[in-house]
């Protein structure tokens, strides 16, 4: 017997993501209806044991939502990643032709120039720190780096759950599968976390 | 000055030497009024008894059918009286204690019985309750409907509790003290809010409910120094933890369902102790496993947040847990709520207060409402905020001197020309910046030297001797006075001492206010050539004086909130004195003085 509904990401994931699901298996389960429908028991008393087929089928259903919210995710990151190097890029491009304009007008000793040219340095070179701030330090958790490398590794360690998972089920070993859920749990948690982040609904 | 003046002098410098001694005098041990107290409570304590068992009586005899009523008579002893159609049978009285076990089979239909019986004898009503499934109602003076008695179990035990709602539910304790949560607190308890959720890092849903309902008042909570250092740091403040219980603790589980966090609910009570706050713990069945006020069954932490945010709209405390057992499901509120609630309640910043910060008048005035301390920086403020207070009275007075704007301004102007070696002619034809100079604070500084010199003259002349006097008299005559009216039980503590010590500040003040206007009346006496030759216009500067005063001290102790109005006049009253002035003198005739030409007369 497992306590099911304190893995709350779980049911969070399949609720936001298939909510026909989440309905078919309130009806089927009323044990787990508090869990899809979001609640936060606090309490021993609320988490009322599910039985092995209701985890069973709980495993199948997240784990292929567990990998295309995943896959969102490092979408998410992939296009952020990529917008961040293009404004740095182009940050230091206006940077570098403001330098070698900034040097014709010193030559120059046009007093006008010479100020456009440094403010147009300026500003590019603004735009290349807020760049790296967003991508390496953004609030300390948001970083896009951090989340990235976090997510990417998620990406093998759900290979293994899912892994754990088909040998339990051929198995019909249902340790394996409470603790894969468990560990599956807890990797959704941190996908929600970084949907948090990016601003990605929740 | 005549028999009659005189003696109205007389009358007003006894009753001033009066006010003198009452103010001035030490705190005296009580004695005398102790024991009348005492004497009262218990009379009063008899009297309380009999009007709760005719309620108790009266909620019988309404009743259709059989009833009992079940109160205390005038010496505290259970009387038991049977009713029938609204006709009472005899009286008996229990003086045991199992007594009422034995008769309870004969007992038949409601039991009313009163809040002191419900307070004292919760043993034997539980035998009722439990052995013969009675029906219990508890009565009182203060509502109209009879409460059901109910038994509930909290902290593992049964206990009695009162059913204000299908969802609220008191100890009989709190009950009898539920006036306090009815009144309007809550607005000031809900700025005094601290909400600390244990909600773990990754479960973003929850903590995202959590601060977009209820705000910058969540701290959220993942591990066991986090919830140690919110608690400490929460004084004077109403703390609602929300977490997850299980046993007696909150436990914290991240998202895998593995406990991250384990923290014992008596170490929540403890630390709210030691911060002088309230706590009210949002945890499945707090009520039923570990005691204190909280919730009975399953909640939802997201109806928490929900119940919360409903519930701070409310006016009163009461008003507050009617929506939050609404929202979260059933509550057990004990006495441990109740403790604090007035200081944490007080605890919640007002406009007065933070005015108190900066307004040293209202320190000075308001010391037993006022925490802060006054300071000889809070005097030297308070003499410049009542400067410009007496200026615009002062000016009034001015009038009754024969000092009318037109003599002013002809003072005026040839002191300016004077001052600056022209004729007198010269003066009408000026520029446009000495015409600011002169029209404006040229009238400013008169007004202002006038009726600083006034106030000065009317406070030493009158206010300063009696209260030399009256030093040196109240020093004398006050302890031993009260000494010989308390010489009954001088050990008791203290009485009224607040009350002697508040009233202290206002004497200072006025004392402190009197002496810099010393040498400045003196000086206006010697230059003008003033003498008391009308005692009216000297009782009226007097009367003037002291009933705006008074008016200003009485109304900051009663509306503490006008000291903001108050504050404002420091800058409105100047400029009411300047305006007044020029209008005065635009529709003004060329009399020299208002108040002789009311009179008929002209001293000139």
């Amino acid at each position: 017997m497992l306590e099911l509904t304190q893995l709350t990401p779980v049911f969070d994931v399949l609720r936001r993501r298939r909510p026909d699901l989440a309905t078919s298996f309130t009806q089927r389960y009323p044990e787990l209806r508090d869990a899809f429908e979001g609640r936060r028991i606090l309490g021993d008393a609320g988490s009322p044991s599910a039985t092995s087929g209701a985890a069973i089928e709980v495993a199948k259903a997240v784990v292929v939502e567990a990998k295309a919210d995943l896959n969102d995710v490092l979408g998410v990151l992939n296009r952020r990643t990529k917008s961040l190097a293009r404004l740095r890029l182009a940050a230091g491009i206006v940077t570098a032709l403001s330098s070698a304009g900034m040097l014709v007008t010193i030559l120059g000793k046009d007093a006008r120039a010479q100020a456009v040219a440094a403010g147009v340095a300026f500003f590019a070179s603004l735009l290349g720190l807020i760049g790296g701030y967003i991508e390496d330090f953004s609030g300390g958790d948001g970083s896009i780096r951090g989340l990235r490398d976090k997510m990417t590794s998620e990406v093998r360690q759900l290979a293994e759950i899912e892994g754990k998972f088909r040998l339990a089920f051929a198995l019909n070993d249902l340790s394996n599968v409470s603790s894969g859920l468990a560990e599956l749990s807890k990797l959704l948690g941190e996908v929600q976390f970084a949907r948090a982040q990016l601003g990605l609904s929740i | 000055m005549g028999p009659t003046s005189f003696l109205r002098s007389c009358a007003a410098a006894v009753g001033l030497l009066a006010w003198s001694v009452i103010i001035q005098a030490q705190d005296a041990p009580a004695g005398i009024f102790n024991e009348l107290v005492e004497i009262a409570k218990v009379g009063s304590k008899a009297g309380l008894r009999l009007a709760e068992r005719d309620i108790a009586h009266a909620a019988a005899r309404g009743a259709r059918g059989r009833a009992a009523t079940l109160a205390l008579d005038e010496a505290g002893r259970l009387q038991l009286t049977m009713w029938s159609g609204g006709v009472a049978g005899a009286a008996v009285v229990l003086e045991h204690g199992e007594d009422i076990g034995a008769i309870a089979k004969d007992i038949l239909g409601t039991v009313y019985v009163t809040p002191e019986v419900l307070k004292d004898r919760s043993e034997q009503l539980k035998t009722l309750l439990t052995s013969q499934q009675h029906s219990i109602k508890v009565v009182s003076r203060t509502t109209t409907e009879p409460a059901t008695v109910e038994t509930e179990i909290h902290a593992k035990s049964v206990d009695l509790v009162v059913r204000r709602s299908e969802r609220l539910s008191f100890s009989p304790e709190a009950w009898e003290k539920r006036a306090l949560l009815e009144q309007s607190l809550m607005e000031d308890l809900a700025k005094r809010l601290q909400i600390i959720a244990l909600v773990p890092r990754t479960d973003v849903l929850q903590r995202s409910a959590f601060t977009s309902s209820l705000g910058s008042s969540v701290r959220f909570v993942d591990d066991e120094a986090t919830l140690t250092a919110a608690l400490e740091q929460a004084k004077r403040r109403l703390v609602v933890v929300v977490g997850h219980v299980e046993s007696d603790s909150f436990v914290l589980r991240g998202p895998d369902g593995n406990a991250i966090m384990h923290h014992e609910i008596s170490a929540v009570h403890q630390a709210i102790d030691d911060t002088e706050s309230i706590a009210l713990l949002m945890g499945c069945s707090i009520a039923c496993n570990v005691g204190g006020s909280g919730p009975i069954d399953l909640i939802d932490a997201l109806d928490v947040v929900r119940g919360l945010q409903q519930g701070l709209r409310a006016a009163t405390p009461m008003d507050f847990l009617d929506v939050v057992s609404d929202k979260v499901g059933p509550l057990y509120i004990d006495t441990d709520l109740f403790g604090r609630l007035r200081a944490v309640s007080a605890a919640a910043p007002h406009a007065s207060d933070r005015l108190a910060k900066g307004a040293s008048f209202t320190r000075v005035l308001l010391p037993q409402t006022l925490t802060a301390s006054a300071t000889l920086s809070s005097y030297a403020f308070a003499i410049f905020f009542t400067g410009p207070f007496l200026l615009a009275f002062s000016w009034v007075v001015l009038f009754f001197f024969g000092i009318s704007p037109k003599r002013a301004w002809r003072t005026i102007k040839e002191n300016y020309a004077a001052g600056l070696g022209r004729e007198d002619h010269e003066i009408e034809s000026i520029s446009k910046l000495e015409s600011i100079v002169l029209f404006i604070f040229g009238p400013l500084l008169l007004l202002l030297t006038m009726a600083s010199s006034l106030a000065g003259f009317v406070f030493n002349l009158v206010l300063l001797p009696i209260a030399f006097v009256a030093h040196y008299l109240v020093k004398i005559f006050a302890a031993p006075s009260a000494n010989i009216v308390n010489r009954i039980g001088a050990d008791k503590k203290s009485f009224f001492s607040s009350d002697f010590n508040a009233a202290r500040g206002v004497a200072l003040l006025t004392v402190v206010i009197s002496i810099p206007f010393l040498g400045a009346g003196y000086v206006f006496i010697h230059t003008h050539s003033l003498l008391l030759k009308d005692e009216q216009i000297i009782l009226l500067c007097v009367a003037v004086i002291s009933v705006s005063l008074s008016a200003a001290i009485f109304l900051v102790r009663e509306f503490p909130s006008i000291m903001i109005y108050s504050y404002l006049g420091l800058f409105i009253i100047p400029a009411l004195g300047m305006a007044a002035y020029w209008l005065v003198w635009a529709v003004g005739p060329g009399r020299e003085s208002l108040i002789l030409r009311l009179k008929g007369l002209n001293r000139a």
